[in-house]
């Protein structure tokens, strides 16, 4: 049986990013009402750089590796970047062909990320219609 | 069902007391995995919380996978289920 491409798998397994201790600049949950998983994510911000990243929560193989993948992505950008992120973006990190049964579960981290930042900036958060989904 | 010992079914354990439709989870892997790899064989359930959040809540579930059976269902349709099941589990452990 395969049902997701192996860095899922893997990265489901043994997550890098999840439950680290960290001296948070900013964190933030978001909640995906459709299937009940929730991702609390914190950064470190270095100046405008994304120091650190962490979560933390319980889902699917597709929301905790998209968790944990997002991480490899975020690392060293500029807030402005990873605000103008897109889905494909992570689509493309997971390798696999994401229905739109499964866009939230693999979005919900990076909901979470872009809000906290919007949030760290005293701006109006996003939800899932920023998403196009 | 109850063969498989990873499988734990929700509600009444005794088939008298309980219809064809069959909730259960596996510990450790997500209702969505679950649904996700039987739909890989072609077998088509739900999972998730079944719009019942407060009932999930209350039990301490974070979803389960629900299995509906009829009259049309076979008996080798029950087989390659619950072989999909074991090769599941045997994928994310």
């Amino acid at each position: 049986m395969d049902i997701y491409a192996q860095t899922i798998l893997d990265r489901y397994k043994e997550p890098y990013y999840k439950d680290k201790k960290l001296d948070a600049t900013v964190s933030h949950s978001e909640l995906n009402r459709s299937c009940g998983d929730e991702a609390h994510v914190s950064l470190r911000l270095d100046g405008d750089k994304i120091a650190e990243y962490t979560f933390a929560g319980a889902g699917c193989a597709i929301s905790q590796a998209a968790a944990d993948l997002l991480g490899d992505v975020i690392i060293d950008l500029s807030v402005d970047e990873v605000l103008n992120l897109t889905k494909e973006t992570i689509y493309e990190v997971l390798g696999i062909e994401i229905s739109l049964r499964r866009s939230k579960c693999a979005l919900l981290a990076l909901l979470a990320v872009q809000n906290a930042l919007l949030k760290h900036r005293g701006g109006e958060l996003r939800n899932w219609t920023w998403y196009h989904l | 069902m109850k063969t498989l010992d990873f499988v734990k079914l929700v509600g009444p354990q005794d088939a008298k007391h309980r219809g064809s439709i069959v909730s259960f989870t596996i510990d450790g892997i997500h209702p969505h995995d679950i649904a996700e790899g039987l739909s890989n064989q072609n077998i088509c359930i739900r999972g998730g919380h079944h719009c019942a959040q407060v009932l999930m809540d209350q039990l301490g579930f974070s979803g389960t996978a629900r299995l509906s059976l009829a009259f049309y269902n076979e008996k080798e349709e029950v087989d390659v289920l619950l072989k999909a099941l074991v090769e599941i589990y045997d994928y994310f452990n």
